[in-house]
């Protein structure tokens, strides 16, 4: 009885040091989110409740900012054309990711798959404000090469960046070029992680390509495009830098996104109060859209290969 | 217990890891107190402006030597490319007063220049004296930013008459608020039409006169604006921003807002008839382009792609830059009446300066003939009208020239309350729909205008 108990104690000595060691792992993550993450969000709350020009001491307003968040056109706007763009880019980003990633990894040459490999990525490693430019002056509607070539052919100028409806098609475009390696090399590595053997038994039973996609290559890589959605939507919901350079979020304010009215209110009118507020709300926005993502995953994610 | 050791070693590892990135992050803060880059609330734009002007764009400072004990820090809108000839003109400061000039170059527009040096003060740093132009004035003194330099005139009555006793009282008046003189005023600008000689002449045109009507400059739109090899030749190209727009708007007889900046007029009929021929221009009579962000219209005149078109005197820089000296000016056409605007620059002593006497004496040394002479070739024009009567025809061109200094007297300055981002921002808007979008001028301005009076219920005592 006696050697039990000392076992039970020994083993509860080394679960407690195992746990001692496990906290401590996790420490600098856990000091990194609060000093950088956790931190400013919640002086970020705090801040909404106060108005603040970063000159004069913080004056307390209660809900004043909250108010005007809810009746702020503003804000209707930029939500709306934030939720434009999630329905334009995530799809475009996420299927053609998976496309090319497709296409690429069923080329049997390995140099010719480094070079697609290469290619593709490649955008994504340059800096997104200067290639933003270049593409910007290539869609001028008088000035640009596009419209050059366009007009060399016999047609007339497209209002790339001056049509509330054709500045979208413009920023897929932009967006298509730019960040697709991302999704592209998520989907690329999750096809080599599908064991050949699922392949090679659906050969033997005389499945077609399509059959293939649909019912192996799909459902194993349900993960990875869970993955790809998630992250997608939360970027897209920050996009900031493709309204910005290219259309000022014009024209007039067809492609003013949240994150470029943060910007406006927070750092171009310094009011950081009511910047703090909208920033916090796309916060709780991506939170719940993330949440029922996961909630809802359980239904097709599938994580297990065996 | 080894691995209980290691894995507190381990962990202790990290930490120190942490520590070290957090030591990068104390550094630039650091940075950030002392100018050399820019942290804190304004990274994000400063990094966006950076990153947009490929990498150019950060804060830049530069400074005269052989000062005593003190020094003044001052701040100065641009990324330094002007350094060496503000350095220059600064030393023969400190050569006299023995004062050294730090200068700290913030780069941006007006908006992001002020909103990075709130950010600047706001993490500690110090500026002891700023160039400021109009469109900061209220917000400087409202935010408790400047100082009056009220005692310093007292003190140094004579030294500051003999730099402010030739500038035209009108453009005084600007640096005056509640009875007190907040800055000594240095340049300023107002908008004028510019021509591209050498489409006038191929269009068989003069430069017309000063008091020319809507119709005159229908007619010059209309002659100037081709095709040339499948290209379009722009008759014009129509005011940008805030202050163009409102040039225009007080040769209709309009403004933004009343005079003491309570109620919007935006949606006057004077108003909404000026943004209505802005929008006919391009969408009725195709004499002018739809604007484009990412589109030099100074370029576009230079280039030959347009005839005319709506700036002060700054495009003599680019002029110069480019070597081109075929341009003419001539007042914005008389749509109801000729109302120069004018918006002026000046030096403003901080409230927060740690040497408000020494920062008064650089910003009256800006505002002399002697600083003035030496730095202001192009650009802008000198607030002292004998400098300018001397400078601005020296630079050879544009033709006309005269048209930049001879309204000091009568030039209304443009509208700039303490809301001034928020407005601009607004305008930038408006002109955005009205013009790209070609929204319904008359419901666009209504809304603009209700939204503008919602800025402006600050300023109801």
């Amino acid at each position: 009885m006696k050697e039990n108990k000392k076992t039970v104690s020994v083993f509860q000595k080394k679960k407690r040091a195992d746990n001692i060691a496990g906290y401590l792992f996790l420490l600098p993550a856990i000091v990194t989110f609060l000093l950088f993450i956790g931190g400013p969000m919640i002086l970020s709350l705090g801040l909404s409740f106060f108005d603040y020009n970063l000159i004069q001491p913080p004056e307390f307003t209660g809900l004043k900012n909250l108010r005007k968040f809810l009746i702020d056109p503003q804000v209707r706007v930029s939500f709306a054309n934030t939720f434009k763009f999630l329905l334009i880019l995530v799809p475009v980003h996420c299927i053609g990711g998976l496309i090319l990633a497709f296409m690429v990894s069923s080329v049997r040459s390995s140099r010719l798959k480094s070079v697609y490999r290469g290619a593709i990525y490649f955008p994504t490693i340059v800096t997104t404000a200067s290639v933003a430019i270049v593409w910007a002056y290539l869609f001028g509607t008088d000035t640009g090469v596009i419209n050059y070539f366009v007009r060399q052919l016999g047609g007339t100028n497209i209002p790339w960046l001056t049509n509330k409806v054709m500045v979208y098609i413009t920023i897929a475009l932009f967006s298509f070029w730019k960040f697709i390696g991302t999704a592209f090399l998520y989907y690329f590595i999750g096809l080599q992680n599908i064991p050949d053997v699922y392949y090679e038994a659906a050969r033997i039973d005389g499945a077609g390509t399509l059959q293939v996609f649909f019912r192996i290559t799909l459902p194993l890589l349900s993960s990875t495009i869970f993955f790809v959605i998630v992250t997608n939507i939360i970027s897209v919901f920050q996009i900031f830098e493709e309204p910005f350079i290219i259309t000022n979020g014009g024209p007039g304010t067809a492609t003013k996104t949240i994150s470029f009215y943060i910007y406006e209110i927070a750092f171009k009118q310094v009011k950081t109060g009511y910047g703090c507020l909208l920033a916090f709300s796309v916060f709780l926005i991506i939170l719940a859209v993330t949440i029922i993502q996961f909630a809802g995953q359980k239904k097709w994610v599938t994580y297990d290969y065996e | 217990m080894k691995k209980r050791a290691l894995a507190i070693l381990l962990a202790g590892v990290m930490m120190f890891g942490l520590a070290a990135c957090g030591g990068s992050q104390n550094a630039a803060d650091t940075n950030e107190s002392t100018g050399n880059d820019a942290g804190g609330a304004a990274a994000q734009e400063t990094e966006a402006d950076t990153e947009a002007d490929g990498g150019q764009e950060e804060m830049t400072e530069s400074g005269t030597t052989g000062g005593g004990d003190t020094t003044v820090r001052l701040a100065w809108l641009g990324s330094g490319q002007d350094k060496e000839a503000l350095d220059a003109c600064l030393q023969k400061f400190t050569d006299k007063t023995g004062i050294g000039v730090e200068t700290v170059y913030i780069p941006g527009n007006w908006s992001e220049y002020f909103t990075k040096m709130q950010t600047m003060i706001a993490g500690g740093d110090y500026i002891d004296c700023a160039y400021v132009a109009v469109e900061g004035f209220e917000m400087f003194i409202d935010t408790g930013m400047a100082a009056p330099i009220d005692d310093w005139i007292a003190a140094h009555q004579e030294e500051y008459e003999s730099t402010v006793g030739d500038i035209d009282p009108n453009m005084l008046e600007k640096v005056k608020f509640d009875g007190h003189v907040y800055a000594i005023p240095e340049e300023w600008n107002n908008v004028v039409t510019h021509f591209n000689t050498n489409l006038l002449e191929e269009a068989g045109l003069s430069l017309p006169d000063e008091n020319w009507t809507k119709e005159e400059f229908l007619e010059y739109c209309e002659k100037l604006t081709v095709e040339k090899d499948g290209v379009k030749q722009y008759g014009c190209v129509l005011p940008d921003g805030y202050f163009a727009v409102e040039a225009w708007l007080y040769n209709f007889g309009a403004a933004y807002m009343n005079d003491d900046f309570t109620r919007s007029t935006i949606n006057s009929p004077e108003a909404v008839e000026a943004f209505q021929l802005m929008q006919d221009l391009i969408y009725e009579y195709g004499y002018a382009p739809i604007p484009e962000k990412n589109v030099d219209i100074i370029q576009q005149l230079i280039d030959g792609n347009v005839a005319m078109g709506f700036w002060g005197r700054w495009p003599t820089n680019n002029y110069n830059a480019n070597g081109f000296t075929d341009v003419a000016v001539q007042y914005i056409p008389s749509f109801h009446q000729n109302q120069p605007i004018c918006g002026v620059g000046g030096i403003f002593v901080m409230k927060d300066s740690q040497n408000p006497d020494a920062a008064a004496s650089l910003a009256n040394y800006i505002g002399s003939a002697e600083f003035i002479e030496k730095f202001m070739a192009a650009g802008a024009i000198p607030v002292l009208d004998s400098v300018a009567q001397k400078l601005v025809p020296e630079l050879g061109y544009p033709e006309n020239n005269k048209i930049y200094y001879e309204s000091a007297k009568t030039a209304i300055s443009v509208q700039a309350p303490v809301q001034y981002p928020e407005c601009d921002a607004l305008v930038t808007r408006v002109l955005s729909d009205i013009l790209v979008n070609k929204a319904d001028v008359q419901s666009t301005l209504d809304a603009a205008a209700a939204e503008m009076d919602s800025y402006l219920l600050d300023n109801i005592e």
